[in-house]
Formats: C-alpha cells, sequence, structure tokens
C-alpha cells in the first residue's frame, strides 16, 4: 500500500513537468529594455521623419509638421487645401474623418481662427455615413467621441446630425464600450484582417493620444495591446498568416503587399521598412507595444499552436445566431505557418479559409540586439527564392444572393451588382478569395484535411489550389503532390483528379469534381534526411478517402496523429470528437483569454500580463515557476 | 438647409391624402439612392430626400448620403416628416430643412418608417434588427420585437384608423400587431417574405403586399387573412406594391426582373408592361391621388417614370441613374 501511494505520488508529479505539445520552448535570446526602446524609437523617428519631408499637401504631412513643431506655415497651407477641397466636393466618410481629427488637435495650437472656423463648419455642413462594418464603425465613433470632446457643449444645430455635442459623445462612448466589451467576450468580428487592420489601430491610436477621460484613454491602450497581440502570435516574420475574415486579391498571393506589414515593421521589428499614414498615427501616438508582445512577435524557435475563437459579421438573415463562432486555429515553427478556420460562408465576400506560408531568404526578423537580420542566416540550405509568393491554400469559388442577403440589408438580389462596383472579383470564377458553404476544413498541427461538397448548379462547380513558383514541385507520380519551399516540405493529396495550369503569379490546381478535397501534410525539411525521405515518409502514412456519398478522409499525420473528417460532421481526432464548444477566445502558449472574460493573459517565458477590461487595468508580473 | 434642383434619378415618396385633405396638392417625394459609384468613403452624388418639381426636375432636401429606405409623414402637420435610413431614424420638424438622427448607435439599418396618424407621437421603424417604436417622436427609442420569428424586417405600416394596428414584413413574413407593437402576431401564409405592404388609404380595409417569390398578397378584411394573387405575377420576386386610392381594383407589383405588373381586378389577372421601360428592376410604386390612373415607378438605376394609361407607355421624369427605394405623395399644409 505505502510503495503503491509513493507511486502514485511520483507519477503525479512527474506529470506535471512532462511539457505539453503547447509548452514553449526558449530560444529566442530577451533583449534589454533599453535595446529594444532605442530600436523602436529609431523606426518611429524614421517613420514620423518621412511624412515630416514629404512635400505633399496631405494629412499626415500636415500633422508631421504639427509634431515637429517646424515647417508650421507649410502646414497651415496643407490644411488650407485640405478644407477646401473638402468644402467644394465632400468625400471620404470615417476616412475623411480620422484624418481629420488628426490634424485638428495636432495642429490646435497653430492653426489660426479663421481656418479652425471652415473646420468646424464641416463637422455641421458635410454628412459623413456612418457605414456598415466594424472598421467604419470603430473610425466613425471614434471620431465623434474626440470631435464633441473638442467642441463641446455645443447644440444640435451646429453638428451634421442634429445631435448636440454631448448626445453624439454619450452615444459614442456608449458604441465603443460596447465594441471593446463584445471583442473581449465573444471575439473580433472583423478579426485579423491585414487589410483593415490599421483602421482599428489609427482609430485606438487617437483615441490613446486624445481622449482626456483617464478611463477611455486606458481602454484604448488596452485595445492596441489587444490587437498587437492578436497580430503578433500570427506574426510569420513580419506576414500575417493563417486564415483572415477579409483580404484582397493581390496580398492573398503575395502577403508582402499586405498593409499590415507596416505596423509589424513599426512594432515588431520584423519585416522590411514600411511607411502608412496609419502607422504614423501610431508611431505619433507615443504607443508601442509592451515587451512580452515584441517576444511574443519574434521568437518562431519553438513549434505552437494557436485555437482561438472568433465571430462573424452580425447575421441579420438566413441564419438562426447573429453571431456565429468562428473557429480559428494556427500551427507556426520557424519554418512555416500553417493556419484555418472551419469553413463555410463566416464573412461576406473577402473570407480567407485557410493558408500555408513558408519563410523565404528574404524575410527578416530582429535579432537579440534590434539589427534586422535575414532568415536565411538560420537556414541550413541556401535555397535562391523570389521575394513573396511562398503561400499556398485551395478555395472554392462562391458567390450568392444568399451570401450578401446574410450580412447586408439590401435586396439580395440586386446587391451582386453593388458589391462588383468595389469588389470586382467577387463573382469571378479564378477569385482566390471568398468563403463557400461548401467547404469545411479541420487542421490538426501540421496536418489539414479540406473537404468540399459542391451543389449542383451552384455558380462554379470547381475548387482551386494555388501553388506559387517558388516552389520546386513533383508531380510525377499518381497521388501526392510533393513540393519544397523554403526549408519546408509540402505534401498534397487532391481527393480528385484535377487540370494544372502555369499562371502569371503560380500554378492552379483546378479540380471539377463536386465531391472534392485535399490532404495536406506540411513539414520542416531538417526534420528529414532529404526531400525523398520526406515522400517515403508520406506514403508511408495511413490514408483513406471517398469522396462519395460525401467527402471523407482518415489520415495519421506525421505527429502520430489519426484525423477522421466526414464532410457536414464534427471531425475525430484519435477516435474522439473535436470540441470546439469548449475552446477559448485565445489558447495558447503566448495568450489565454475565456470566451466571456473580458480578459487577455499574455505569456512569454516567465513574463505576464494581464489586460483586464472589467477593471481596466493592466498587470505585469514574473512568474516565479516557469513551467507550463 | 433648402435643397438644390437635381435632376439626377432620386427615389420618390408619394404619400396620398384623406380624401378630406383631397383639397391639398400632394408633393410627390423620393427616396433615393445616387448608385453611380456608391461606396463607402466615395464622393457620389447627392442622395436621400428629394421632392418632384416639374417634368424631369426634383428638389434635394436635407443629408446626401444616408442610404434613405423609407419616408413617412404626419398628415396633420407635413412639416415633420421621418425618414428610413441606413443610419438610422431621422426627422425634421421644418419640411426637410434641417434634420435631427433621432436612434443611437443600437439602432441601424433602418429599412421604413410609419407615423401613426392618429397619435403621430407614435412611430415605428422597421429594421435588420427588429422593430423600434417611439412614442415621443424618437426622444427615445424601445425595442418592440416580441412575437416576431425572424428580426429582420423590411416593411411597417400603422393603420390609418387605428394606430394601435399595425402589420409589418421581414423575413419571417406578415406580422400584425394589435396593441402598438407591444407583441406582434404571425398572419398569412408561412415561409413568405415579405418585402413591402400598402394600404389603401381610401379603401382601408384593403392591404397589398410584395413577397419573394410568391408574388403578390392581398387580404380584404383589413389584414387579418391573405391570399395571394393570381396570374404572371405569381412566382416573382415584389419589391413594391401599389394600390389606386381612386380604384380598389386597380393595383400595380414590381420588382426583380419583373417590370410593372397592373391589375384592373383587383388581383385576379395581371398584364406586365416592360415596353418604354429602361429596366425590368423597380423598388417603388405609387398611385397619383391626383390624376386618376396615373401611375408613378421607381426603378433600380434608372430613375423615375410614369404612365397615364395603365401602363402602355411610359414617360421619364428624372432622378437618371439612381435607386428608387420609396415613393411618397405628401399633402401640402402650406
Amino acid at each position: 500500500m505505502k510503495s503503491t501511494v509513493r507511486c502514485y505520488i511520483f507519477l503525479c508529479l512527474s506529470l506535471l513537468f512532462i511539457p505539453t505539445l503547447k509548452a514553449q520552448e526558449l530560444g529566442h535570446q530577451r533583449i534589454s529594455k533599453y535595446d529594444y526602446e532605442l530600436a523602436f524609437q529609431q523606426r518611429r523617428d524614421s517613420l514620423i521623419n518621412n511624412y515630416f519631408n514629404n512635400d505633399h499637401w496631405g494629412f499626415v504631412q500636415a500633422a508631421a509638421r504639427f509634431y515637429r513643431g517646424e515647417k508650421i506655415d507649410e502646414a497651415i497651407s496643407f490644411v488650407d487645401s485640405l478644407v477646401h477641397r473638402q468644402e467644394v466636393r465632400p468625400s471620404g466618410d470615417m476616412f475623411w474623418m480620422y484624418p481629420q481629427v488628426l490634424i485638428t488637435f495636432t495642429g490646435d495650437k497653430y492653426i489660426p481662427d479663421h481656418l479652425k472656423k471652415r473646420m468646424r463648419a464641416l463637422w455641421k455642413n458635410y454628412h459623413p455615413y456612418r457605414g456598415d462594418t466594424e472598421n467604419h464603425w470603430a473610425m466613425w465613433y471614434t471620431c465623434m467621441y474626440l470631435m464633441s470632446q473638442y467642441y463641446p457643449n455645443e447644440p444640435g444645430s451646429a453638428w451634421f446630425d442634429g445631435r448636440s455635442s454631448t448626445e453624439n459623445f454619450n452615444e459614442a462612448r456608449d458604441y465603443l464600450i460596447s465594441w471593446m466589451d463584445l471583442t473581449t467576450t465573444k471575439g473580433q468580428g472583423e478579426f485579423n484582417s491585414p487589410e483593415y487592420f490599421g483602421f482599428y489601430v489609427a482609430a485606438m491610436s487617437e483615441l490613446y493620444t486624445f481622449a482626456k477621460d483617464p478611463a477611455m484613454k486606458m481602454r484604448a491602450k488596452m485595445m492596441l495591446d489587444y490587437l498587437f497581440a492578436d497580430l503578433a502570435v500570427d506574426n510569420f516574420y513580419g506576414l500575417d498568416t493563417g486564415a483572415h475574415s477579409r483580404e484582397y486579391p493581390g496580398p492573398v498571393v503575395n502577403q508582402l503587399l499586405q498593409r499590415t506589414t507596416a505596423f509589424s515593421w513599426l512594432q515588431f521589428g520584423n519585416n522590411i521598412k514600411r511607411y502608412r499614414g496609419e502607422s504614423f498615427i501610431l508611431a505619433l501616438s507615443g504607443y508601442h507595444i509592451p515587451e512580452i508582445i515584441y517576444h511574443i512577435a519574434n521568437d518562431r524557435s519553438a513549434p505552437y499552436i494557436m485555437e482561438e475563437v472568433k465571430r462573424t459579421r452580425h447575421r441579420i438573415r438566413y441564419s438562426k445566431v447573429m453571431d456565429k463562432p468562428v473557429y480559428k486555429y494556427l500551427y507556426m515553427c520557424k519554418d512555416y505557418s500553417l493556419g484555418s478556420i472551419q469553413g463555410g460562408l463566416l464573412q461576406p465576400i473577402q473570407q480567407q479559409t485557410w493558408d500555408l506560408t513558408w519563410a523565404t531568404p528574404d524575410m527578416k526578423m530582429e535579432d537579440a540586439t534590434g539589427a534586422n537580420f535575414s532568415y536565411s542566416n538560420l537556414m541550413s540550405q541556401n535555397v535562391d527564392m523570389k521575394k513573396g509568393f511562398n503561400n499556398l491554400f485551395t478555395i472554392q469559388p462562391h458567390y450568392s444572393a444568399l451570401e450578401l442577403g446574410m450580412y447586408f440589408p439590401e435586396e439580395p438580389e440586386m446587391n451582386i451588382e453593388s458589391v462588383l462596383q468595389s469588389k470586382g472579383t467577387y463573382n469571378n470564377p479564378d477569385k482566390w478569395t471568398g468563403g463557400s458553404p461548401y467547404e469545411r476544413i479541420y487542421q490538426q498541427k501540421s496536418a489539414l484535411i479540406a473537404l468540399y461538397n459542391i451543389k449542383k448548379g451552384a455558380h462554379y462547380e470547381h475548387i482551386d489550389g494555388h501553388f506559387p513558383k517558388t516552389l520546386e514541385i513533383d508531380r510525377k507520380n499518381k497521388g501526392w503532390i510533393f513540393a519544397h519551399g523554403g526549408n519546408t516540405y509540402i505534401a498534397y493529396y487532391p481527393l480528385a483528379k484535377y487540370k494544372w495550369t502555369e499562371e502569371q503569379d503560380g500554378y492552379r490546381l483546378r479540380s471539377h469534381n463536386l465531391k472534392n478535397g485535399a490532404v495536406v501534410q506540411v513539414a520542416s525539411a531538417s526534420k528529414f534526411k532529404s526531400f525523398d525521405d520526406f515522400k517515403k515518409a508520406i506514403r508511408a502514412l495511413p490514408l483513406e478517402t471517398k469522396t462519395k456519398p460525401v467527402p471523407y478522409v482518415k489520415f495519421t499525420n506525421l505527429s502520430g496523429d489519426q484525423m477522421e473528417f466526414e464532410y457536414g460532421k464534427t471531425p475525430i481526432l484519435n477516435g474522439k470528437k473535436v470540441d470546439y464548444q469548449s475552446w477559448k477566445l485565445f489558447d495558447g502558449p503566448f495568450l489565454s483569454a475565456d470566451v466571456g472574460s473580458k480578459k487577455l493573459l499574455m505569456k512569454y517565458g516567465d513574463m505576464r500580463r494581464l489586460l483586464d477590461f472589467n477593471t481596466l487595468t493592466i498587470k505585469n508580473w514574473i512568474e516565479s515557476d516557469s513551467a507550463n | 438647409m433648402s435643397g438644390v434642383v437635381m435632376t439626377m434619378a432620386a427615389t420618390a415618396i408619394l404619400l396620398v391624402a384623406n380624401p378630406s385633405q383631397a383639397q391639398k396638392k400632394a408633393r410627390l417625394y423620393a427616396a433615393v439612392l445616387q448608385t453611380n459609384n456608391f461606396v463607402v468613403g466615395r464622393s457620389t452624388f447627392p442622395s436621400g430626400l428629394f421632392s418632384f418639381d416639374q417634368d424631369t426636375t426634383w428638389t434635394h432636401y436635407g443629408w446626401s448620403k444616408n442610404r434613405l429606405n423609407g419616408i413617412s409623414y404626419e398628415p396633420a402637420n407635413t412639416d415633420y416628416m421621418f425618414m428610413a435610413c441606413g443610419n438610422g431614424a431621422f426627422r425634421t420638424t421644418d419640411g426637410g430643412k434641417t434634420w435631427r438622427r433621432t436612434t443611437g448607435w443600437s439602432i441601424t439599418e433602418v429599412e421604413d418608417v410609419s407615423v401613426d396618424p392618429v397619435r403621430p407621437n407614435d412611430v415605428y421603424i422597421a429594421t435588420a434588427y427588429g422593430v423600434w417604436k417611439t412614442i415621443d417622436r424618437g426622444v427615445a427609442w424601445d425595442s418592440a420585437s416580441v412575437g416576431l420569428d425572424s428580426t429582420f424586417v423590411q416593411t411597417i405600416q400603422v393603420d390609418q384608423r387605428n394606430g394601435s394596428y399595425i402589420l409589418t414584413g421581414g423575413e419571417g413574413g406578415i406580422y400584425r400587431s394589435t396593441n402598438g407593437a407591444k407583441s406582434w402576431e404571425h398572419v398569412g401564409p408561412a415561409g413568405v417574405p415579405v418585402r413591402d405592404i400598402q394600404q389603401n388609404t381610401v379603401h382601408p380595409d384593403l392591404w397589398i403586399a410584395g413577397t419573394k417569390g410568391h408574388g403578390v398578397l392581398i387580404s380584404n378584411d383589413g389584414g387579418k387573412s391573405w391570399h395571394f394573387a393570381r396570374g404572371g405575377v405569381k412566382s416573382k420576386t415584389i419589391y413594391a406594391v401599389a394600390t389606386d386610392p381612386n380604384n380598389p381594383d386597380h393595383m400595380a407589383a414590381a420588382g426583380y426582373e419583373t417590370g410593372v405588373y397592373i391589375s384592373r381586378n383587383a388581383g385576379k389577372s395581371w398584364s406586365r408592361y416592360t415596353k418604354g421601360l429602361p429596366t425590368r428592376n423597380f423598388h417603388a410604386l405609387i398611385f397619383d391621388p391626383e390624376v386618376k390612373g396615373k401611375l408613378w415607378a421607381g426603378t433600380y438605376n434608372y430613375g423615375v417614370y410614369a404612365t397615364t394609361n395603365d401602363g402602355k407607355s411610359w414617360t421619364y421624369k428624372g432622378l437618371a441613374m439612381s435607386q428608387v427605394w420609396d415613393l411618397v405623395f405628401v399633402s401640402e399644409s402650406r
């Protein structure tokens, strides 16, 4: 009995020290706070100087001059031109509002009264539309908050919407708090959008800089932390990888075009130098990420998994649930990033459901001293690659009145034509963005299964796969397609026959089978003696597929996990159904947040940072026990 | 705010006055969306509220970019109007010169509005997120969606005789309230989304509704029971319906790829008209209260047209290149 108890105790204690799949292995050298701050300030100065030295009469150019307190006459003439333009042909809605807020506040002590009067009149005579997306409202209400703070106690007759300063201020404050609460309880709707991330940052930066209320300032700062922490875990040498709620076609196939690269460069110090107006506003705010986020964004020395819960855009019809959960999964290591969401129509028009990105020599990250260095230093092989074009994914191109009707109130039958005015590829059969009601995805670590059950008569009865030309591709044998990019080996198993076509930006794999899919297995090249060894290992993996009556895959991946996935059913992992309902808002070695919590815990080594929106506090501490 | 004379397309809102006000001139208003380049952030030609002057000229009022979907007014005081907009519910108390957004952030995508003609402090809006009601002309709004299976509602109409009696329609079909929107009950056929509901202003027991994919629904008992109109309109998606205040047997319906359907026998049969019209897509219809048999039609992207011979020929009436979302005649109180 005694020995049994001793064994039991020993076993329990042992279990405490067994590293879990999500344990973080420290390999990234921690830099001193001084080095980190110095490097950031140098980037920040470079960005501000860029606009200060730019002679174009724009909002950020004027604000740079006001900020520096130099070339003020020039700045005022810029403002005069901008105001005149808005007086003559008003436009921009919230995209006019936030730059206007920027110059109003930065130029407050410089702009002469007669020009200020004209600026004031714009807020009475121009009627900026509030918009219909989450980023529109973040900008619109931030600006209404700040401008009604700037012009306090004015009656409704002084404003374009007939509401007084107090009414506008209170409404804006209430909305902003509501949005922050929703984001930190159910997840962001317009999540991880490389295109629109900057607009949230611009809005929160202005709120952080210009709000008088300390509580709102704190909220803004915490939201900036939140947004950058969310970006950091997906950040792969400056690229924003994995699934996205919204992205445009160009950056989807060449991620160096992503707008988030400007923010990665400024805050994380990785990626090539990029300047954007929104990152300038961030720079002006003085906000910089806490050190813990810097490490989270840059340390790719050990693989990790992130499981996250986001939400759809509000579904106003054709759905029983207004904010359906979106389950986002990411597997990240130093050589590649594989990320996905579960598939279906989760966001209108611009959804990117899954993506595999691998590192190439031109990618940069920051070393211990803050200097940029090339990824190729880390690679065991010298591989000659072109810049960018280092990602792979599949898509089932889809467009429909139902998709639009789910998310927009306009007449669904007529809305396709309206959408095409701004999203010209929406009904293009060759497009690379958009969700599909016939697509389902299941990912487990570095393996992914994509299944398609396309309805006969759908607008497009095919799936497409994007393979960039930077890959070395082997399609010699039937079955698996093998590819090698950077230090990454890729195996792709198509469930149905396909056509392979060369295009300008890559190869298109197109399959016209209604019942379709693919199995994708990724691995670091350093784990195998050679590409041939990798191929041999893949061919040896148990794989069972069928397409009728519905697509089905049973696959044991390189990690030894048996993945079983039937279209329309919950995936099964090692004999157990995946329990999506138990997922947290953030769950991984770097971030942790429960659904409904209004908190976010950041972790790196023994560093901890807790954002608590319930108490509007930020707590930092060092964990005494670093084993997680 | 004074209006600017516009010859661009607009949506006309036509509200026909009661017979007792027949002596007053009725002014045609349109709810217009200038669609050429209507993208958030872009500069567009003025959209919003327009009133018809003559020939093809219109005057613009108020906001230029608000996604105006519907208008309602108080018959006893036509200076007082409400606009249903993407941004919220807007109110004017000076005939459109100045406007105030009466709703906050929790109310958006307002698709239609109806002022209680008996108790004009009570106003109802149909939104993508349900029905809302104010009892103080928009000072405060309360949600009023109890009983709605689907909160996407697109049309709402207060019975002109009894402000507690209201019909609304949307993805869930037609709903009726007899208690001032405290609660709703489903009426009419199940599974039939409804796009527009109109009450005949002279024969108020007659109601007509446009549906998605099922044509026209008609009620002759004040909205308690409904039957499908027969004939060619049966399977169509109808965005707009109208009944003639001068002749209850005279009806019109139009929508997606339909042309204009006109019935002269209370919906038993319909004739379809496309000749002389630039498009088959329409979103607004109204019979002229002052010119017998004249029908105005708001198109999708081509402005306003009118017929005086039962659809056989059509005259262009202005607002080119715009979507016309509603047409209302307002009796001029001045």
